[in-house]
């Protein structure tokens, strides 16, 4: 038990360098920083359209109001600046570090080659203005809807949120792991992430067999449905027990195969 | 054309490089399906709670519009402005410089070479799926319509061109392009109506819009499809394309002169 | 326990795909793709001792890298066995990755856009070095290599020769019992390729790090090691001093003429094989055996004004070893 206490706060060590570096680094760049943040502007006015036509159209989903589907698109938007600021540099460079053979100088290095590879870069420009706008839908969401903020609710909501970070870690890194096997797959991060803006409106929007599709076979919506649906009180335990446990058997997975795939690096490259 | 021969040659140059990237352009089509699907739920939505009209378009008229401005999009949007930003920051315009031939009509003929296949196949899902809806949403597109839209297709795409060409003499200025380019080329297609029809908007934006080239390479052409405009309001955008090709044809050339006079100023 | 490295009848094959272009050959791909197998490194066997400086040496393509890798851990070998500082490499343990370290001349492992100070310091916590030991260590390294000036200096920023220095230090600060080295020198000045070998001599020399290296540059394998293996189509086909080199394969010398009037080159063919000749001078390759009664013969029937024997260069000799495919 010491010795995995030890292991862990290695890590965190690490994890903090790593940010460090990447703030040293951003720093180097102004400009590109603050270019940065207005790409992530003009994707968050675009999907801000959407909230333009929920209000405009008085849209109810099922018996869920305008202000109830605020809430769902705040999620999406906060997991969008998560998933940007702390994955998306990773996964798009994996398939470099195996083209070039970079990976080999990080394969030597006595600590996990994933945490290296998956967790090295974060962008700490590129979240804020998704971050800073999917906090305040979700709060408007939540005070018009006239939810209680207990501590129950708010643990419901980050327990969900963590859930969704991991879902997120686990099914957008698929396509890059996939990269030590065939030489291109931008084709399919690109589908991976059209389906990622499904999560734009709540999932009752869609037919029953997307539903089912997307929260047990690739689950997706899991991410930005769960942690509103739970304070709203719309899961029943069937699903909120599944969504604490799709985490954990995804990173099983992805660990699986990351182990496949560099066994498959060692094995059979030059 | 034979006096032209260069232009063909870069034509089908540009012909080719599309075959090369027609897997990455059949992953697009399928991603392509997502965002669609997801209005087309929103809408169904709408629309379910009993009122006709949003926006001033039917339920049928919207789907349509969703599904061919989403198919537009992918043709018009040229991605030209990267190419020609990094032809101007790593010095390969001076390459150009010395030919004799012009870079403007050399980018313009990769560009329709490249797009012919596109286009093409394009247009075929595009036929496909307005036969199939038409039916469905009981819209009858008139033959005319077909063709007023080829030639609106054809109008866009070299607007667009355009449009593209003139933002990219922005390189000439600013030292970081990428970023620069994939905001606005964002921001091109929300204004173009891309992503909803600009209706949505409201009132002033929308008639804003209307002093401004964008809404002629995607909102105008999906309409023409949809059977929301008579004749008449088309043979009017059809015009409006043209002479909004020669807006842009002037104010590229200028924007281009002033750049080049930076250009030339720092590296001769 | 005196050996550092273990190898015996170590092999590594690839296998790949041939790919033709076209849309019906890439759907035919996706169902069947005939695949071809490459043997990079063929049943090698040798051991080196600790504190030892070992080279290898060979041309292009010839195994070393793919050698170097499976040493490493980065490969997982075909066949053989191997046992590098008592561990199995392939199995990646963390306390073996702990006790070597890896340079490779055109991979960095430095952050571009950081100073490599800080690459260095995240060294450190990786390879959890105390902070005493570390600061001893990298003002040991910086010193040795002067480099304290730059050590702050975005890397982006570093000329070639700083930039590897500075690759050394990130790689040593752990002070691993093992070093490898791939292509160390490669695109250095001379000046500094110099200075990057003096640090190695030293520092194999204090720290007993046993040391093996990779090169192209004959240079650093004459100055730096005393033991060569050469590998060639991914055989070892020499192992032992350079200076043996010659004994060992070179069976011919060179023999460099000067005439006082021109002589035909068809008449001086029955001597030896010609390398060179413009009827001034000739430049023949002759049996070690045959140069006393040749060089006399020479003498007697042309008009020569000057007569030298040389061995051959080094360069050469390397050469014809390449084109082995036994050992010698």
């Amino acid at each position: 038990m010491k010795t995995r206490l030890g292991t862990l706060k290695t890590y965190g060590i690490i994890y903090l360098q790593f940010i460090k570096n990447c703030f040293i680094a951003q720093m180097e760049y102004r400009t590109n920083f603050i270019l940065g943040i207005a790409v992530e502007i003009a994707y968050l006015l675009s999907k801000l359209l959407y909230v333009v036509v929920v209000y405009k159209s008085d849209l109810h989903i099922g018996d869920i109001p305008p202000d109830g589907i605020l809430m769902f698109v705040g999620t999406y938007t906060m997991m969008t600046g998560l998933y940007s600021g702390l994955f998306f540099t990773n996964f798009v460079r994996i398939s470099d570090y195996v083209r070039t053979g970079e990976l080999d100088l990080l394969m030597v290095k006595p600590i996990s080659l994933q945490f290296m590879v998956s967790l090295r870069y974060i962008d700490l420009g590129m979240p804020i203005p998704n971050l800073a706008a999917g906090i305040t839908m979700v709060s408007i969401g939540w005070s018009a809807l006239g939810i209680t903020v207990t501590a129950y609710h708010l643990f419901l909501f980050a327990l969900y949120l963590l859930s969704a970070l991991v879902i997120t870690y686990c099914l957008m890194i698929i396509p890059a792991i996939l990269s030590f096997w065939f030489v291109n797959t931008g084709g399919l991060a690109g589908i991976f992430y059209a389906i990622w803006d499904a999560n734009n409106m709540p999932m009752p929007i869609y037919p029953r067999l997307i539903q089912r599709i997307g929260v047990y076979v690739l689950p997706f919506l899991v991410i930005t449905n769960f942690a509103p649906l739970s304070v709203m009180e719309r899961l029943d335990g069937g699903l909120m027990l599944w969504g604490a446990l799709v985490p954990i058997l995804l990173l099983v997975c992805v660990r699986l195969i990351w182990r496949k795939a560099i066994k498959n690096y060692s094995s059979a490259s030059g | 054309m034979s006096i032209y021969p260069k232009y063909i040659r870069v034509f089908k140059l540009g012909v080719q490089a599309s075959m090369e990237y027609r897997l990455d352009f059949a992953f697009s089509l399928i991603s392509a399906f997502f965002p669609i699907m997801i209005q087309y739920y929103i809408w169904t939505a709408v629309y379910g709670r009993g009122s006709d009209q949003f926006f001033g378009y039917t339920y049928g008229e919207m789907i349509l519009y969703t599904i061919v401005a989403a198919i537009v999009t992918k043709i018009v949007t040229t991605h030209m402005d990267h190419v020609i930003a990094s032809d101007i920051k790593d010095g390969a315009l001076n390459k150009y410089l010395v030919q004799p031939a012009s870079y403007f009509g050399l980018k313009l003929f990769t560009l329709l070479g490249q797009k012919l296949f596109f286009f093409t196949v394009m247009l075929a899902v595009l036929f496909l799926v307005i036969f199939y809806f038409g039916g469905r949403y009981a819209i009858r597109i008139p033959l005319v319509n077909l063709v007023c839209f080829v030639a609106a297709m054809a109008l866009s795409l070299i607007l667009n061109f355009l449009i593209s060409y003139t933002i990219s003499a922005i390189a000439f200025w600013l030292s970081e392009i990428s970023y620069f380019f994939e905001m606005t080329g964002l921001l091109v297609i929300i204004l173009s109506g891309g992503v909803f029809p600009i209706e949505v908007f409201g009132r002033t934006v929308s008639s804003l819009l209307s002093y401004l080239p964008f809404k002629y390479t995607i909102y105008f052409p999906s309409n023409v499809i949809n059977g929301k405009l008579v004749m008449s309001e088309i043979t009017e955008g059809l015009l409006m394309q043209i002479f909004w090709i020669g807006v842009m044809f002037l104010v590229s050339k200028l924007v281009w002169r002033i750049g080049f006079k930076k250009y030339l100023g720092l590296g001769g | 326990m005196k050996e550092a490295i273990k190898v015996e009848q170590l092999a590594k094959s690839f296998t790949y795909y041939t790919k033709e272009v076209g849309v019906i050959n890439s759907l035919k791909n996706l169902i069947y793709r005939k695949s071809l197998t490459k043997q990079a490194v063929k049943d090698i066997t040798f051991s080196i001792a600790k504190g030892e400086m070992v080279a290898f040496l060979g041309p292009n393509g010839a195994g070393k890298t793919t050698t170097l890798k499976m040493l490493s851990g980065i490969l997982h070998p075909t066949s053989g066995s191997l046992s590098v500082l008592g561990f199995k490499p392939y199995e990646r343990k963390k306390e073996f990755k702990k006790r070597f370290a890896i340079v490779m001349g055109q991979k960095s492992q430095l952050w571009a856009d950081l100073p490599a100070a800080e690459s260095i310091l995240l060294n450190r916590y990786i390879y959890q070095v105390e902070e005493q030991t570390y600061k001893r260590t990298l003002d040991e390294l910086v010193e040795l290599l002067d480099v304290k000036h730059v050590l702050n200096v975005q890397v982006r920023r570093l000329s070639l020769g700083e930039r590897m220095k500075m690759e050394l230090i990130a790689a040593l600060i752990h002070k691993p019992e093992l070093l490898f080295l791939d292509e160390p020198t490669i695109g250095l000045d001379v000046i500094t390729q110099q200075r990057v070998r003096e640090f190695l001599t030293h520092y194999n020399k204090h720290h007993k790090t046993t040391i093996i290296l990779t090169s192209h540059y004959m240079k650093d394998v004459e100055d730096l090691c005393k033991r060569t293996l050469i590998i060639n189509d991914g055989r070892l086909v020499f192992d032992g001093n350079l200076n043996q080199v010659h004994s060992a394969v070179n069976e011919t010398k060179i023999v460099k003429l000067k005439f006082s009037h021109s002589v035909e080159a068809s008449r001086l063919e029955p001597f030896g094989s010609v390398r060179q000749t413009d009827g001034f001078a000739a430049t023949l390759e002759i049996t070690k055996e045959q140069i006393q009664p040749i060089s006399r013969e020479l003498l007697d029937l042309f008009p020569i004004e000057d007569i030298t024997i040389e061995e051959k260069p080094i360069e050469e000799v390397i050469v014809s070893l390449y084109n082995r495919t036994q050992p010698v």
